[in-house]
Formats: C-alpha cells, sequence, structure tokens
C-alpha cells in the first residue's frame, strides 16, 4: 500500500513539476514585491503638510524587513516620488526614523509602532503589517486576504499625522476606519462591484483628485 | 517481531519518496526576479496572488512566551476537516483521536488517565473568546466545537501557563482560536468534502448592509464514520452534526461592535443502545473602542450546551453567562492591560444510577480582576508583570502571578524568560461526585478538594534568519503540587475512597519548531518536543493506581510538515508526525502521514484529494483499555468554490 501510495505520489508530483516549471513564474509573485510595489504606490495617494520639515530626498525607512528592503532599494533608481529621487533606510530605533516621508513596519514589531505613537506626530506615513496595525497607529496595514495582499486605512491616524489621503486610495481598501467623516463623505471601501456607491464613482470620474475625506 | 525491519524498510520508502519529491521539484525552478509591479494600479496590486511565506510566529516573535501561530493557509492547505485535526499543526500540542468523535488536546504532558478518571484538563481553549473549556469535569468536549474552517483567521497555540491573561485552567497552555471578521469573508464559499470515511458539507454568505456593517451566515453539516475495536469490530460512534451561524462587524470613528453565534446539534451512535446526542448554541456580542492611547474592549456571552447520554437518561444541560471587559493604557514606557468579570455556570446534571453529582444543580460564579504592565526599559528590553485574583466557585480566592522579560537582541534574535503560576480548579467532578457499586458508595465527594498548582519557568529564543528561516526554541521546568490522588476513607476503613491532592513532582522538556523557506516555492516545518515527567506521592499518599493515574503521555513528539507549490495552480502538502510511546497503560510510538494534493481548475474553484492517516490502515493514538480505537485511513475528495 505503502509503495504504491508512495509512487503514485512520485509519479504524480514529477508529472506536476514538469508541466508547472513551463508554466511557472509570470503569474506568481514574492509578497516583498508586491508590498515593495504598494509602498512606491501610496506615496502617489498621500498629501504631506506643506510646511512639515521633511527629509529630502524622500525617505522611506523599513523596520524589520530586509526582504521589502532590498526590494525596495532595487526600484529606486527608475522611481522617483514626487519628482524626487527616493532613499531607503534600515533601523532599529524610533530615533533614527527622523523625518523620513514614509515608515513600513513588519510584522511582530508592535513595540516599535507603540514607541513611534508615543513619540509625537511627526507627518509621516506608517504602513504596518500587524492585526493590531490601526489601533496601533498606522495610518496604512496590510492584510493578506485568499493570498492577496490588500490594505486597510486609518482616517484618524491619518488626521493625527495631518496627512491627506485620496479618495482613491480608500476605494481600494478593505477597510476604512476612524476619521471625522460624514456618511458618503468616501467610498465604500470593498472591491465588490456592488459595492461602489455614487459618491466614489464621481470621485474616481474626476481623475482622482486629491481631496481630503475629512469634514 | 519484524517490526524493525518492517518499520526500517518504510522509512527508507518514505525517504526516497522524499527525495524524489525534492528532485522532481526542483525541476520547475524558481521565478525570475526583478519585475516591476509599479506600474500596476492599486486595484491590479490586491489582485495579485502572492506566493506566501508567512511566517508562523508572524506578529508575536516579541512575546515572552512559546507561541505557534496556525495561519488560516496552513488549516486549508492541510487536509484537515475538523478543527480538532487543524490542531495537529501546532508542534506545541499533542492531539490524540480516542474515537470518532473524541479528541485528547494537551500541551506538555497530562493526556489524563480516563481510566483512573483524570482527563486531559490543563489546557484552556476559547473561540473568539468564549471559553469551550467544560466547568464540570475540567476537559473540552471536542466534539461540540466546530467551526467552518474557511471563517478561521488564525489559531493562537500558546504552550506553559497563560493564567494571569486568561484564568485558572490555562495551566499548561491555551488555544485561542479566532475568526475573520466579516468584512475579510466576503462573497459566496461552498466546501464539500466525501470519502470512504466522511462526507462534509459547508457554505457561507457574507456581505455587506452598509459600508460600516458587514455580516456572513454559514452553515455546515457532516457525517463521520464509526471507527474499530480491538476486536477488529465497529465501535459503532459514527455521528452527524449540523451546525449553523453568523457574525456581523459594525465599526464607525474610534468603535467597533461584534455580534456572533452559532447553533449545532449532532447525533452520535452508541454501542449496543440508542443514539446519543449533542445540542448546543451561544451568541456572543463584543464592543470595542480605541483611542491614540487606549483600547477598551467589553464582551458578554451566552452559552447553552446539553448533552444527552444513551438508554440510561444520563446528560446535562450547562448555561453559561459571561461578562469581561478589559483595557489597555499606553503611558510612556508602560503599557498596562487590567480588566475583570464574571461568570455563571449554572447546570443540572441526571445523573446515572452508580454515578450522582450532589447536588445535581448548581449555579457556580467565578469572578476574577487582573492587571498587568509590560514596561519598557529600552526599545529592545521590556518587563511584563502581572496577576489575576480569581474567585472560585469551590475554593474562594486564588492568586495567579506572572512575569516575563523580552529581550531584542539584535535584529534577528529575540531572547525571553517567565516565571508563572497557574491552577487547574476544583470542579464538580471533584467536589460533588459519587460513585456506586450496586449501593455501596465507592468514592466520596470531597468538599475540600484544592486546586491543583502549577509553578513554570520558562525561557526561550525566537531566531528570525532572514526570509527564509525562523526558528523557534523554548526550555521549561514546571514543579507541580497538589496533583489528584485516590485516597481511602481512613487507616481504618477503606471505603468510600475520595480525591485527594497528595501527589506532586516536576516536569522538564525542550519545545522547538522551525520554518524554512527552502526555494520560493517550498517550505519546510519541522517541530519538536520532548518531556520528562517526575511525578510522586507525596507523604501519608495511598498510592492507589500508581502515580500513571496523573498521564499518560509520551516522552517526545515530533512532526515535519512540507509545502510546495508548483505554479499557482497546484499544491502539494504533506505532514509526517512521530508520537512516542505511551508508558502506561502502554502504546507503542507511531508515525502517520497526512497530504493533500490540490489543483485550482480556476481562479474560484479549488479540487484536491486530502488524505489523513495514510501509513496505516488503522492505528492506535490511544490505549484500547482507556477506551481508544482504531484510528482508520480516511481518504477523500473535496471541492472548494468561491464565487
Amino acid at each position: 500500500m505503502l509503495k504504491w501510495l508512495c509512487g503514485s505520489v512520485i509519479g504524480g508530483v514529477a508529472l506536476l513539476g514538469a508541466v508547472s516549471g513551463s508554466v511557472q513564474a509570470q503569474e506568481t509573485h514574492s509578497v516583498e514585491t508586491v508590498k515593495a510595489a504598494y509602498l512606491y504606490r501610496f506615496a502617489g495617494y498621500v498629501e504631506w503638510p506643506a510646511d512639515a520639515a521633511v527629509e529630502r530626498p524622500f525617505a522611506i525607512v523599513v523596520v524589520g524587513d530586509a526582504g521589502i528592503a532590498r526590494e525596495l532599494r532595487r526600484l529606486v533608481p527608475n522611481h522617483p516620488v514626487n519628482n524626487q529621487m527616493v532613499q531607503v533606510r534600515e533601523v532599529a530605533t524610533v530615533a533614527e526614523v527622523g523625518n523620513a516621508s514614509m515608515l513600513y513596519v513588519a510584522a511582530g514589531h508592535d513595540t516599535f509602532l507603540r514607541a513611534l505613537a508615543a513619540s509625537g506626530s511627526h507627518p509621516i506615513l506608517v504602513v504596518s503589517d500587524d492585526a493590531r496595525g490601526l489601533d496601533l497607529g498606522s495610518e496604512i496595514n496590510f492584510v493578506t486576504v485568499d493570498k492577496r495582499v490588500r490594505f486597510e486605512v486609518s482616517l484618524a491616524a491619518a488626521e493625527r499625522a495631518r496627512l491627506k489621503i485620496s479618495a482613491d486610495l480608500l476605494s481600494v481598501a478593505i477597510r476604512v476606519q476612524g476619521g471625522h467623516r460624514q456618511s458618503g463623505d468616501i467610498c465604500i471601501p470593498f472591491a465588490l462591484p456592488e459595492d461602489n456607491n455614487a459618491a466614489c464613482d464621481i470621485r474616481q470620474a474626476r481623475g482622482g483628485a486629491r481631496t481630503t475625506p475629512s469634514a | 517481531m519484524n517490526g524493525r525491519s518492517r518499520s526500517g524498510t518504510r522509512w527508507l520508502i518514505i525517504a526516497t519518496c522524499a527525495l524524489s519529491i525534492w528532485a522532481a521539484g526542483t525541476a520547475g525552478a524558481d521565478p525570475a526576479a526583478g519585475e516591476d509591479l509599479t506600474q500596476l494600479s492599486l486595484q491590479d496590486l490586491a489582485n495579485i496572488e502572492v506566493t506566501s511565506v508567512s511566517k508562523a510566529a508572524e506578529g508575536l516573535n516579541r512575546a515572552a512566551a512559546s507561541v505557534y501561530v496556525i495561519t488560516q493557509e496552513q488549516i486549508m492547505r492541510s487536509g484537515a476537516t475538523s478543527l480538532m485535526e487543524a490542531l495537529r499543526l501546532a508542534p506545541n500540542l499533542l492531539v490524540t483521536q480516542v474515537s470518532a468523535t473524541d479528541y485528547v488536546i494537551s500541551a506538555r504532558g497530562f493526556g489524563g488517565n480516563p481510566q483512573s478518571q483524570n482527563f486531559s484538563n490543563k489546557l484552556l481553549m476559547l473561540i473568539d473568546g468564549r471559553s469551550v473549556y467544560t466547568p464540570l469535569y475540567s476537559g473540552i468536549y471536542s466534539d461540540a466545537q466546530d467551526i467552518l474552517l474557511e471563517d478561521i483567521d488564525r489559531i493562537e497555540v500558546i504552550s506553559g501557563p497563560g493564567a494571569t491573561l486568561w484564568g485558572a485552567n490555562a495551566m499548561n497552555g491555551v488555544i485561542n482560536v479566532i475568526t475573520r471578521p466579516s468584512y475579510l469573508t466576503q462573497g459566496s464559499f461552498v466546501d464539500a468534502a466525501a470519502g470512504s470515511r466522511e462526507q462534509d458539507l459547508g457554505a457561507r454568505y457574507g456581505g455587506r448592509a452598509t459600508g460600516d456593517l458587514s455580516y456572513r451566515v454559514y452553515g455546515l453539516g457532516f457525517h463521520r464514520e464509526a471507527q474499530w475495536l480491538a476486536d477488529g469490530s465497529s465501535a459503532q460512534d459514527g455521528w452527524s452534526k449540523g451546525q449553523g451561524g453568523f457574525r456581523s462587524d459594525w465599526s464607525a470613528d474610534e468603535n467597533s461592535v461584534t455580534l456572533q453565534g452559532d447553533v449545532y446539534r449532532a447525533t452520535e451512535q452508541q454501542p449496543m443502545a440508542v443514539d446519543g446526542s449533542i445540542v448546543g448554541g451561544n451568541i456572543l456580542s463584543r464592543y470595542e473602542h480605541h483611542t491614540e492611547r487606549t483600547n477598551l474592549q467589553i464582551q458578554a456571552y451566552f452559552d447553552q450546551t446539553q448533552r444527552f447520554g444513551p438508554a440510561d437518561g444520563t446528560g446535562f444541560v450547562l448555561h453559561t453567562y459571561d461578562l469581561h471587559f478589559q483595557q489597555s493604557i499606553e503611558a510612556g514606557a508602560n503599557r498596562i492591560v487590567w480588566g475583570g468579570g464574571e461568570r455563571l455556570n449554572s447546570y443540572a446534571i441526571s445523573n446515572a444510577v452508580e454515578l450522582l453529582f450532589e447536588p445535581p444543580e448548581r449555579n457556580l460564579t467565578l469572578g476574577d480582576i487582573f492587571v498587568q504592565d509590560t514596561f519598557s526599559f529600552t526599545p529592545a528590553l521590556s518587563l511584563t508583570a502581572g496577576i489575576k485574583v480569581e474567585d472560585d466557585p469551590y475554593w474562594g480566592w486564588t492568586p495567579l502571578p506572572d512575569i516575563r522579560m523580552s529581550w531584542q537582541a539584535n535584529n534577528r534574535t529575540v531572547l525571553w524568560a517567565a516565571a508563572s503560576k497557574a491552577i487547574r480548579s476544583p470542579t464538580p467532578f471533584d467536589d460533588d461526585v459519587i460513585e456506586k457499586i450496586g449501593t455501596e458508595v465507592f468514592l466520596a465527594a470531597n468538599r475540600s478538594f484544592r486546586p491543583e498548582t502549577v509553578m513554570a519557568y520558562e525561557a526561550g529564543s525566537r531566531v528570525d534568519a532572514g526570509a527564509k528561516l525562523s526558528i523557534s526554541l523554548t526550555v521549561f521546568y514546571n514543579r507541580y503540587d497538589d496533583l489528584r490522588t485516590i485516597e481511602p476513607f481512613s487507616s481504618t476503613q477503606f471505603l468510600p475512597i475520595y480525591w485527594g491532592n497528595l501527589m506532586q513532582g516536576d516536569t522538564y522538556g525542550v519545545e522547538g519548531w522551525a520554518n524554512w523557506q527552502v526555494t520560493e516555492w517550498w517550505r519546510l516545518s519541522p517541530g519538536f518536543t520532548a518531556l520528562h515527567e517526575n511525578l510522586r506521592f507525596k507523604a501519608g499518599a495511598s498510592g492507589i493506581l500508581g502515580i500513571a493515574q496523573a498521564a499518560d503521555d509520551p516522552s517526545s513528539h515530533a512532526d515535519l510538515n512540507s509545502s510546495m507549490n508548483f505554479g499557482r495552480r497546484v499544491s502539494f502538502d504533506a505532514a509526517v508526525r512521530y508520537v512516542g510511546a505511551l508508558p502506561d497503560p502502554a502504546l507503542p510510538h507511531y508515525f502517520e502521514l497526512n497530504g493533500r494534493l490540490a489543483w485550482r481548475a480556476t481562479d474560484s474553484v479549488d479540487l484536491s484529494i486530502n488524505g489523513l492517516n495514510l501509513l496505516h490502515g488503522r492505528h492506535y493514538e490511544f490505549p484500547s483499555s482507556q477506551g481508544g480505537e482504531a484510528i482508520g485511513r480516511n481518504v477523500m475528495a473535496e471541492a472548494r468554490w468561491k464565487f
């Protein structure tokens, strides 16, 4: 029985390996590649306050994930953000974050998020990767659902950091939390087509005007 | 006996098998690096499927405890069709299938000895914050705990005491089953599995009422065939279950509310008797209020569970009402969590002639209050100290203190150590039970039965060696006292015997696991635990039934999970497990294999062949003298459809 089972498994797997070898690669992407692409894209949907003392060139700081930092650096040469070159730094402490514009905090570094929240509200876009990320003060949090990387947004956190987040970004978010918004002010943050309400369609039709969803 | 050579041949075959699979797999080489996804829209990015390299310890690598997290993806890829089988994925748990309906789950030993009426009672289990540890005899009725596996977000398995946060009976571990919020389970889902040993059907629909209010409803049903007795005849314990439920989540501004509930009914065949049945339901609501520095949570639930035995009319009805609150506050370098609550267990037992609970009905109240502070000396070094005081219905106020230290030595390494106290609290089975032989009282209740206690000392490290490898290792040393024994009535009169607290001892051991992303498409996850138990009677103990009455645990168990993706359409998962021999009553060690070969036919349809316990036609996980049955090989075809 065991030999038979093993034999058929070997046969089957060998066949699969041979078949899949040819079709592999073009459709799967690593989590790091996708998250790094998101981070670059997020920058285009966020407005930092004009009076903020931000570091130049545009600084993305990474905590706890060398893979994402590597991916970001790979993208640096051909991908300016807001017409600036991008610098990518990996740090371990809140003090090293400085006046960076964007911060990615990998899963398992909730202590870092707590320390950051306690250190005051510098206008920095914090992207986390933790089930409790938004509660811990991040503006955007990655959520992996059905093998797809999605994200949720906290408008309350964005307000505190004086960041304006575009409705276009909210419309793709899987969930939008908090903020002093009025009902109907933002798109319903769901991917299902029937959930896109009129307000959402209007905003998108206007070409993603950078309106703040705050009242 | 040619058992050794047969087992040698078997390993040779398995090793060849594994090597061939590896060789076959390397043919489908790594995908090319260097792609540029930044040209895609956010919507397109959100639809890209990723090859998951999720680490089991995700989100918890700073926790100063031995925590293993079973992810949703692991469960869906395992081939498991029940929550109990899914728990086999945690290397720090020992899952033992006793019969068609019954599983014994333990961590760090004390899996019980049913012959001596000692059950696996030192492990707590919660489903979305609702305790499913029965207060009647202490332990978990595994047949009453089902859940649509697709809706599980993760299962956090903590080995070691968790009493300060979770209370009594979180003595050797806590299992936290957490389902996904309904906004993450939108759309329709149907899951059907069928084989000769079981048939399962589950369905769920998730929708949104308004932008802030989402919901899901689900139903599941299954039939599982009977297992076998030692003489080869059917154990006549096949069973069928139907269950339905819902969850809705509402969030706006800083507030969120969750309301969820389940109802279930199962019919269980009994040998030579009419069927037994279990019926139950629960409803839970949770309110959360978040601000920048605080998080308040208030949770209330009601749970009803009824169990009706066969012809003799035994059974029970248990109603549980629970109200708890918890607040966390960030204040400078301190993170304070405090809370408390009250639980009412109201039960009525239909006594059997020779096994009575006196009184048969009671209202037991269990109150608790706790506070815990995590102080960060530096961002890398933190100390957590906490205490829970629990007002146990039989024993009164009991302090459950805990102190933990966590040090992030460098970017990749966390070291932690902890010392904590926990108890297994007395239950009606310890304090109220009367057993008779004919009309003579054989065992009388002991109204002054004390809690069983443990002082646990643990230390561990987690190493995150880049994206490819993470390792967790924990050592523990536990000192137990007041463990339950059986004592004669007096020095001159034997009967009636009663429960005593005259055993103590220590256990020590090691738990370790790793996650190794061998290639982009292949992950290997080995796990191992070793346990040494050194129990002894205290002065004055009768020694009746020996120390084996406390536990019949293997000195080690191990597993190796392999997870492979062949392109984005085909995946192959295999999990081999080893469980060491049980000492007394004896049961030889065994190896078993679970596997799943899946093909994603379209983006919304998954087809798979799942196999559980593939290595043997039938095997024992629990001694037949203890009620263990021969568990059969289980192969089934499964289809999942999302739309």
